[in-house]
């Protein structure tokens, strides 16, 4: 159940979920649907000079229609998405695994 | 549009870095070497450096007198080592992270005995102390602190003074 609500409910493209490309480290990649909190976050980055978006990217938990949590890969894996509704998409890598179950994973996004 | 002794100092130092890209001489293959735009727009990457310019203070024992006086500063630019190694990767990420900021350190030095100068326009140059990031925000790496110290006439940062 909670499989499928996370594609039929949460990450309906109808809905809230938009498509955007899953890039994996090694070049390959695939559309998605994903859930995109544009409430950017923004704050000093480690570098503690700039001010940064984050972004929080709801995704299924599933290696075709979204992204299984024993394929990602934090050290290069990246999206590409609108940062504002409107402009054009920019890839942007996936920094943090913030949660996940059987169902979603909770990812952020720089 | 001329430049500020400081933002010449700024491209030689960035030059330098440069020479870490798409290269076989150092052990380390940087991606890319970033000066940040105001709104940063950059994502993080496995192997990229950030060049940011820290405190800038005026050093009076060597500001000189003359006509016009000469001002002297001390600027901190951070050249922010970024590492973000595949998750299989079995190296050790001090491992990494320290050749990343030994190859800094040699392409800046290079191996001209005048490094120092960058290209005559400051009268000192050393590293600092290297200060890691922290690794709770998804990135690895390190910063690799340069203190310059340049003149310039008195009211005019344009002006290089010896």
């Amino acid at each position: 159940m909670i499989q499928s609500d996370a594609s039929t409910v949460f990450c309906n493209a109808n809905d809230h979920a938009e498509p955007v490309t899953y890039y994996k480290r090694d070049g390959r990649s695939r559309i998605i649907n994903a859930v995109v909190e544009r409430q950017a976050l923004q704050l000093l980055n480690e570098d503690g000079d700039n001010i940064i978006p984050i972004f929080e990217i709801h995704v299924k938990n599933d290696s075709v229609l979204g992204i299984s949590s024993d394929e990602l890969n934090l050290g290069g894996d990246s999206l590409d998405f609108a940062i504002r509704v409107g402009q054009a998409k920019s890839l942007r890598t996936i920094t943090k695994l913030l949660g996940h179950d059987e169902g979603m994973l909770i990812l952020e996004c720089r | 549009m001329s430049l500020t002794v400081l933002e010449r100092i700024t491209r030689v130092l960035r030059t330098r870095l440069e020479l870490l890209l798409n290269q076989s001489t150092y052990n380390t293959n940087v991606c890319e070497v970033i000066r940040p735009v105001r709104l940063d727009d950059y994502t993080p990457k496995n192997l990229q450096i950030v060049l940011t310019k820290g405190v800038d203070e005026v050093i009076d024992e060597l500001s000189y007198p003359g006509n016009p006086p000469s001002v002297a500063h001390k600027v901190t630019f951070n050249i922010r080592c970024h590492v973000m190694t595949d998750e299989q990767d079995c190296d050790p990420i001090d491992y990494v992270v320290d050749m990343f900021a030994a190859d800094v350190q040699r392409v800046v030095v290079g191996t001209d005995s005048t490094w120092h100068t960058f290209g005559n326009l400051a009268v000192h140059s050393e590293f600092g102390n290297y200060e890691p990031i922290a690794a709770e925000g998804g990135i690895d790496g390190v910063n690799v602190p340069v203190l310059i110290t340049f003149r310039h006439s008195e009211g005019n940062p344009y002006e290089v003074r010896a």
